[in-house]
């Protein structure tokens, strides 16, 4: 039996920590309030890096799913299944803040802007992920569904980046290609908050990636030892 | 007032949902452990068996 790779997750831990702290301290203390929209526009640090997060998982996800159909390899369904699990996670927090952001500022929890809807459709499409995954048994039949369905799913990540810029949408576009449109100090407070969320993205995707693997070699071991009983019946 | 109502929340929720995640992780890892568990007791007997 292979043993299971060394855990890194107790260095990941202690640098996700790091930076988190580092960010808050950025965000609330370093950063100034904005002008016009008050303090309520530093939901707008974290809120990007959970955008950021889970455009990063399902684009893991598709990059899983492709290497999967190609080697036919359950290591890269398992890496896709962990990826559109925190993906999910991360976007639902998204919508979450975007809402909190959006009642104060807009006077609305939700619109039916181009920025939202597609980020909704793209919570939709990957929760029905997890749906084909439970209802399909056969272990490499739903590996192959779920990588077709990741890759599938990853189109509507570039339209929900595009969307504010594509069409008419009242959703704010700070970066732009050769600008973002914030204080010095807010940029270093929103680089704190994207690179603690990228540790944090690492640490959760690890962490799932060894649960998942582990829990498949469970499995396999489970089924091998009620199959032995047979066996022995047969070399009888 | 207002504002800082919206953003206490905003981070609540980004905290509470994290929290939520790993504690569900968590437990599905000891239940993992538990069944990892269970097994070895099996594959010892199996062993064990002339």
């Amino acid at each position: 039996m292979k043993p299971l790779p060394r855990n890194p997750e107790p260095i990941l831990t202690l640098c996700t920590a790091l930076l988190l702290a580092a960010a808050l301290y950025a965000v609330f203390l370093h950063a100034p309030a904005e002008r016009v929209m008050g303090l309520v526009q530093k939901i707008f640090y974290f809120h990007l890096s959970c955008a950021l997060a889970a455009f990063l998982s399902f684009t893991t996800a598709c990059a899983a799913g492709v290497a999967y159909l190609v080697s036919r390899n359950l290591k890269w369904d398992i890496l896709g299944a962990a990826a559109v699990e925190i993906g999910l996670v991360f976007t639902t927090l998204v919508l979450a803040t975007g809402m909190l952001w959006g009642r104060p500022v807009w006077n609305a929890w939700w619109t039916w802007d181009p920025r939202l809807t597609t980020s909704l459709i793209l919570w939709f499409i990957f929760a029905s992920y997890f749906i084909l995954r439970s209802a399909v048994e056969q272990r490499q039949r739903r590996a192959t569904y779920c990588a077709v369905m990741a890759i599938v799913g990853f189109v509507d990540v570039p339209i929900v980046f595009l969307s504010a810029r594509l069409w008419r949408s009242i959703h704010p576009v700070v970066i732009k290609a050769d600008s973002i449109n914030m204080a010095p100090a807010m940029v270093t407070a929103l680089l704190a908050s994207l690179a603690a969320f990228t540790a944090l993205w690492v640490l959760l995707l690890q962490r799932r990636v060894r649960t998942l693997a582990l829990a498949e070699r469970i499995l396999t071991m489970e089924h091998r030892l009620d199959r032995e009983p047979a066996l022995s019946t047969e070399r009888k | 007032m207002h504002s800082t109502y919206f953003l206490l929340t905003a981070y609540l929720v980004i905290w509470a949902g994290i929290f939520a995640y790993l504690l569900a992780t968590g437990r599905q890892q000891r239940r993992l452990a538990q069944r990892l568990e269970i097994l070895e007791q099996r594959i010892s007997e199996t062993e064990a068996r002339p």
